[in-house]
């Protein structure tokens, strides 16, 4: 099929949002989240999700300036070139650097837990699964999605249940709605990059039937996966307790080596989540793959779309080889957070500048 | 070449191929046959510097030939300057790889707990997900070697009869109290609730016999209960699954249920605990010298237990050890930075127990002549 004339549906939208959930809220979020608060965690993991919606919303207006174009073509029309430069520059700066965090951080996780003596050149090697997956079009990126979506959430949503297991609830710290500390927390801005998932929806403007509702999957997927946000973070306090869950590097994982039952056939649990997990990891990669290319061929249109594709892929696969140490990516998260906050920012302020010019365009 | 030309599909299909064929992982690859899995491991204390580790492999049939090693298990000793340390050094000394990830069971020595404390020995188990942490923790009175060198006499399998021993779905009852090293190390995190873990020793006929167990002190353990003292522990916690509990006069009873109602709150600056437990159970044996009634046998029950948990709270109480986790129930009135207050609060507080026991049968013979 044509890929400019494909229209993706709401449910596939959905689709690839959960996925974007499921590739960044498992490993350093609960990490993060348990690090900005002293204990009403659920206060900045419910502020993130009414964030991130709130992003979505608007985002999904500024696709509505002008349905069937993408978000860089949108800004093109709307602000002219420096408005495209404003928003693709710094557009493309994050996503790249995103997903050279999200590669290392998955091959760095899965050399700590399962594979200890894998180099990580071979490790990083998703990077290309996730590059032809995303040479394919938006349409392959949907298709392999549904699929392993089908695999990757009974998976994931059955190891949530299992975590249920030696439970204890007077581990839980109070509920305290006026604890506020966690606003002034590097660990709860750093983990703003769970929530602008839908800014990866960047190149995906021309296939949705009605942008403005671009929103809706958003939420939806943020509503379905929000049980399993708390579960991340709420399992491993309620079974090590708040102090012994906040020095290890991923709660949640530790969690799962902790589970062990009779009647339960696997033995190493995350080994399983782990593999699940990659392939959120491999579809995130891909979408953020083609909203990249997107940008950097708004900004440079004459550059062919193979190339591209190839650049990206051989510049993140070289890039997060070049990442020194696990330190560097928890760093990387932090000094990346002014950018992902400007992106978030950008959408209102670009509502706010249409309707100024529509306003004077009216008078005179 | 072109991508759609039928060789370019092919290459295309190749250069999908290649880099899946990398994500396998070979470079991990040890069969089976290749490795020694660790059943058992033991931590005991060398000299003042330095620690002795003990671990048990199991040794399958097939590869046992003609050796004169015939137990089904071989027993090895280490010693060095940390437990990591250690086990570089049996490396150093073994034939195959080394295989922690099946251990079933840690054992550290009581003395290196009460002297050195044990989380510094176990810490390398988190770290490096080497060693399962699922696996179960007790301590070991008197020397390691008989517990690690004699043949099970219930059979081998080593690592797994001792893991059987404190399993519920096996050997395990309520006094034998499962601990497993991540809750070991949850403790050692949270100053609001004290370690509580089995001490066991050789026993004449089988591998080894449950001699108490030891509640901690911070870092080292502090001392000893009984396994009927522990009862107190299970019923307060509410894990006390079937048991048999004898009267002083001669009766036994068998516990079905028990649920414990826990109320907390300050009295005068102290911690203040209410604790109403309610006991369903049965009739195993009437007594044979002197006959009781149901109220009989219920009120002696309650006393029984009342008078053997004051006792354990008096104990726990004046080592500053809550083994009960009744500091956890104070999380929304005491702040994070006065935690580490709460085993000096725990030893100032005003605990009050009290037992409802409820007889609902009295098995097939009835009571009543």
């Amino acid at each position: 099929m044509n890929d400019a004339a494909l229209r993706l549906s709401s449910t596939q939208f959905f689709i690839l949002i959960l996925a974007v959930f499921g590739a960044t809220s498992y490993f350093l979020y609960p990490y993060l989240v348990l690090h900005s608060t002293e204990g009403s965690y659920w206060m900045p993991i419910l502020t993130g999700v009414l964030v991130g919606v709130l992003g979505a919303k608007t985002f999904s207006g500024l696709m509505a300036l002008h349905p069937g174009l993408d978000a860089f073509a949108v800004l093109r029309r709307t602000l002219g070139l420096p408005g495209l430069l404003l928003f693709a520059l710094p557009f493309a700066w994050h996503v790249w650097r995103a997903m050279v965090m999200i590669a290392r951080a998955h091959a760095e996780i899965i050399s700590m837990t399962i594979l200890h003596a894998t180099p990580l050149w071979a490790l990083h090697c998703i990077v290309f699964v996730a590059m032809f997956l995303a040479a394919g079009g938006i349409a392959s990126i949907v298709r392999a999605a549904a699929v392993f979506i089908v695999v990757g959430i009974p998976v994931t949503v059955g190891l949530t249940l299992l975590g249920f297991s030696d439970l204890d609830f007077t581990l839980h710290e109070p509920w305290d709605p006026g604890h506020l500390s966690f606003l002034d927390s590097r660990a709860f801005y750093s983990s703003s990059y769970v929530w602008v998932g839908f800014l990866y929806l960047s190149s995906c403007g021309q296939h949705a039937r009605r942008p403005d509702r671009l929103w809706l999957p958003y939420t939806a997927a943020a509503a379905c996966f929000l049980p399993v946000m708390f579960g991340t973070v709420y399992l491993p306090v309620l079974t090590f307790g708040p102090a012994f869950s906040k020095v290890l590097a991923f709660p949640f994982l530790t969690k799962m080596d902790s589970i062990s039952h009779y009647w339960l056939i696997v033995e190493n649990l995350t080994a399983v989540f782990i593999s699940a997990a990659i392939l959120f990891v491999i579809l995130t990669l891909s979408l953020m793959m083609h909203s990249l290319v997107a940008a950097l061929r708004a900004i440079l249109p004459f550059l062919p779309a193979r190339p591209a594709y190839a650049i990206v892929g051989i510049g993140t696969y070289v890039s997060a080889l070049l990442i020194p140490s696990w330190d560097w990516i928890e760093k990387g998260v932090w000094l990346e957070t002014p950018v992902r906050l400007y992106l978030l920012a950008l959408p209102p302020l670009v509502l706010l500048l249409a309707r100024l010019a529509k306003g004077r365009g009216a008078r005179a | 070449m072109r991508l759609s030309s039928k060789w370019g599909r092919w290459l295309a299909v190749l250069c999908l191929l290649v880099p899946t064929a990398l994500l396998q992982g070979c470079w991990d690859i040890r069969d089976i046959d290749n490795r020694m899995l660790v059943g058992a491991m033991g931590i005991a204390r060398d000299d003042e510097r330095g620690v002795t580790i003990w671990v048990r492999f199991p040794i399958p049939h097939a590869q046992q030939g003609t050796t004169s090693n015939d137990k089904g298990f071989l027993a090895a000793s280490q010693r060095g300057k940390t437990v990591v340390d250690a086990l570089d050094r049996l490396r150093a000394r073994m034939p195959k790889y080394l295989d922690l990830s099946q251990t079933r069971a840690v054992f550290v020595d009581k003395k290196l707990a009460e002297e050195k404390g044990i989380y510094s020995f176990l810490d390398f188990a988190v770290r490096d997900r080497i060693l399962p942490i699922s696996a179960v923790f007790a301590l070991i009175e008197g020397d390691m070697d008989p517990i690690f060198t004699r043949p099970n006499p219930s059979g081998e399998l080593s690592g797994v009869y001792t893991r059987l021993f404190f399993e519920k779905y096996a050997g395990g009852t309520p006094q034998k109290n499962k601990v497993t090293l991540w809750q070991v190390f949850n403790k050692h995190y949270n100053p609001l609730q004290q370690n509580f873990v089995p001490l066991i020793a050789a026993d004449d006929t089988f591998q080894f016999y449950l001699k108490g167990n030891m509640y901690f002190s911070g870092d080292r353990a502090a001392g000893t209960l009984t396994p009927d003292e522990s009862l107190i522990y299970e019923l307060v916690t509410g894990k006390l699954s079937p048991f048999e509990i004898e009267t002083a006069g001669g009766a036994n009873v068998k516990v079905e249920t028990s649920s414990a109602r826990i109320r907390t709150a300050w009295a005068e600056g102290r911690p203040d605990i209410d604790i109403v437990i309610r006991v369903v159970m049965k009739l195993m044996d009437a007594s044979h010298t002197k006959p009781m009634n149901k109220q009989n046998i219920e009120q002696t029950i309650d006393r029984l237990l009342e008078d053997r948990a004051a006792k354990v709270f008096s104990v726990t109480q004046a080592r500053e050890s809550d083994i009960f986790g009744f500091g956890n129930r104070f999380r929304a009135s005491l702040p994070t930075a006065r935690h580490k207050e709460w085993p000096a609060l725990y030893r100032q507080a005003k605990i009050s127990v009290k037992l409802e026991s409820h007889m609902v049968n009295e098995g097939l013979k009835l009571l009543r002549q």
